[in-house]
């Protein structure tokens, strides 16, 4: 137990802890602008996937991490566009696109890694700002304060995206879209406008969040490598209610309880491999359970938006 | 009809057009799995059996560094020493099985076929019974059915014993660590074997398990936490097992490699040569070798002998083996060599653990 607590192991649960969170806090961050504009977005995790192929495709082809996170964007919200088109703009059933875009979102990364990578996979090493003086604070300065640049970045766009739903006449259009759209409407706003902005978003930080994982999590991709953690998104974002940090506040228990499974067995606690996997999740149910009654669907998500229909 | 909806039946229809495609280009789990047929050179072998073309079908593709690399790669061995055509169908996934295996075996001129993984042991023996074409599945005994159905078992033991003897004597902190992706009995039997074949280089020896979960083969960023944990406690050789999760081992141990650190890594079933940053991180491979196995069961099919008893793979008969490297120096090497002379001769046992309990137990000795 002694060997666990030294300020390397802790430095490195820190790191790991983090590595869990951060793809979990991007995706749920453009879930929750997609639910609060009435766009249910359950291809989640085909964009997630395509931002994972694509960041690492640019990254490979470019030497650059920085323009992977801007392809894993590009990639997220490629795929967001067949909600985009298909739904905000036809009113075809959300349920069944997101099914599809999940679907399809597996099949074409898994088809393109297979074509390109399968036999000459390269593994991507993630860059480290050493911030000056905080660096150096034994335990964290090692795993916080080393993290790459994206890290900090990703930290920046998650707090603007919470200011501008809370604080913003945008944000405010957003909640209307989600809440009441006719209101949105009336008031000479565009509910399909408003919408378009929210999926692409969702599309963004989807890929964004696909792309940290390929490339500053794993530093390679593989087919279906995100293991269900759109689905987890979903979980996440209906628990908050439309509010960044709460979001934050999940995403870092989720991230926790993934790194202390690993931790715990290297204590020696035997824990059956079974269990391992469901600690995450039985936590989130545990929360679930507990905030039940908090959770707040919006009336109109999932319902596409027809100007004058009753 | 007016324009706008004859606009909005246009993008339907070309967006329909568009998630069709896209949702066609899905790998896995397909009912109608893509073959790929190797014919090698003819030889003489091929006058005395009573097919010219076998199969393979396997879960995942050749991309996992593992299991299914090896599977594919010597089932194509088996068939080229054999004169035999082989229909490669990769990446079927768990979904139906039977109805691969049923089809595979329907193709003109296709006498056997290789079901190559331990859950598609009851669809290769339903598939057998639609088809009359013999099977070979792995890992369950109870499968086997004489003539029809035979089962390859592992002596996965044996080499993590050798594992064990080449970690031994290459690690510095006197700290191993062990990653196992998922509830896997052969995974259960090599790391009980590396355990007792490091501890009979030096029984001080520490060793730490990790798990990513019951069912991780494939997950690489739980694969990489918990080796990334591994090698924060202490462990500078790691022994990885898993299919997919090995992209994140490695990659854990190419980072730690890069930040100054010196971790060796031992793989397992394949080469992953390809995957290390540094050829030096790689000390070996508990390799796994099917071809002899795969060719016995042709000629015994031939011969009207299959399936009479399991097909074993292990030390003695080249089924198990590890993988040279230049990081396996010649003292290693006579070590490695001593232990697989005693296990063959039979004067060194090696337990051969089957569940978690009986890891746990191994590793409390």
């Amino acid at each position: 137990m002694s060997d666990l607590l030294t300020p390397l192991f802790i430095s490195t649960f820190i790191a790991t802890c983090i590595a869990g969170v951060m793809p979990l806090l991007l995706a749920s961050v453009g879930e929750t602008i997609g639910e609060q504009a009435g766009i249910l977005n359950l291809g989640i995790e085909g964009m997630m996937l395509a931002g994972a192929y694509v960041g690492y495709a640019v990254t490979i082809a470019s030497g650059s991490l920085w323009l992977g996170m801007l392809g894993g964007a590009a990639g997220g919200m490629a795929m967001s566009l067949i909600m985009l088109v298909l739904n905000t703009w036809l009113g075809l059933n959300q349920i069944v696109l997101g099914i599809a875009i999940t679907i399809a979102g597996q099949g074409i990364t898994s088809v393109l890694y297979q074509e390109n990578y399968a036999n000459g996979q390269v593994s991507i090493t993630p860059d480290s700002w050493m911030i000056p003086g905080l660096s150096r604070i034994p335990a964290i300065g090692g795993s916080i304060f080393s993290q790459s640049g994206i890290f900090w970045l990703c930290i920046v766009l998650a707090i603007v995206v919470a200011s501008f739903l809370a604080r913003t006449n945008w944000g405010l259009s957003i909640r209307a879209a989600g809440q009441k759209p006719s209101s949105l409407d009336a008031a000479g706003g565009s509910v399909m406008n408003t919408r378009s902005q929210a999926v692409l978003l969702g599309g963004f930080f989807s890929g964004i969040g696909g792309a940290y994982l390929s490339l500053l999590v794993v530093g390679a991709f593989t087919p279906f490598m995100t293991q269900g953690l759109g689905y987890i998104a979903i979980v996440v974002t209906m628990l908050s209610r439309g509010r960044v940090w709460i979001v934050a506040i999940i995403s870092v228990l989720y991230g926790f309880t993934q790194a202390l499974g690993a931790a715990m067995q290297l204590a020696g606690v035997s824990i059956p491999p079974q269990l391992i996997s469901m600690l995450p999740y039985l936590v989130i149910m545990a929360v679930l359970l507990i905030f039940a009654r908090s959770v707040y669907v919006s009336p109109v998500l999932g319902a596409p938006y027809t100007r004058g229909a009753r | 009809m007016n324009s706008t909806t004859l606009k909005r039946a246009a993008l339907a229809a070309g967006a329909f057009a568009l998630v069709a495609s896209l949702a066609a280009c899905s790998g896995r789990g397909s009912d109608t799995p893509s073959a790929t047929s190797t014919t090698p050179a003819t030889t003489d072998s091929t006058a005395a059996l009573p097919f010219t073309r076998i199969a393979i079908v396997t879960p995942a593709t050749e991309a996992d560094h593992g299991w299914n690399q090896v599977g594919l790669k010597d089932a194509g061995e088996a068939a080229g020493a054999l004169g035999l055509t082989l229909d490669s169908y990769p990446n079927v996934g768990y979904d139906d099985p039977q109805t691969n295996i049923e089809q595979a075996a329907k193709k003109s001129g296709v006498g056997f076929v290789i079901a190559h993984a331990s859950g598609f042991g009851d669809a290769a023996a339903k598939a057998e019974a639609a088809t009359g074409v013999p099977v070979l599945v792995t890992d369950y005994p109870s499968k086997q059915v004489p003539g029809k159905v035979g089962v390859i078992t592992f002596s996965a033991e044996q080499v993590g014993y050798l594992a064990g003897v080449a970690a031994a004597e290459a690690t510095t902190s006197k700290k191993l660590g062990i990653a196992i992706s998922a509830d896997d009995v052969n995974w259960y039997a090599m790391a009980g074997g590396f355990d007792e074949g490091a501890k009979s280089i030096d029984p001080s020896i520490g060793i730490d398990v990790a798990y990513i979960s019951q069912t991780g083969y494939d997950d690489a960023a739980g694969g990489k936490k918990i080796v990334q944990q591994l090698i924060a406690k202490g462990d500078d050789v790691v022994f990885g097992m898993g299919d997919g999760a090995t992209e994140g081992y490695i990659s854990a141990i190419n980072d730690a490699d890069s930040a100054g650190g010196s971790v060796k890594y031992i793989a397992d079933i394949g080469d992953v040569t390809d995957l290390v940053k540094n050829p030096s991180e790689l000390l070996t491979s508990a390799l796994w070798n099917f071809t002899p196995t795969y060719e016995q069961a042709i000629k015994d099919i031939a011969a009207g002998t299959f399936a009479q008893k399991p097909y074993n793979l292990d030390l003695a008969n080249g089924g198990m083996l590890l993988q040279d490297t230049p990081q396996l120096t010649s003292a290693i090497k006579a070590d490695i060599k001593t232990a697989s002379d005693g296990i063959v001769a039979g004067t060194i046992k090696v337990d051969q653990a089957q569940t978690k309990d009986q890891l746990d137990a191994i590793l409390k000795k």
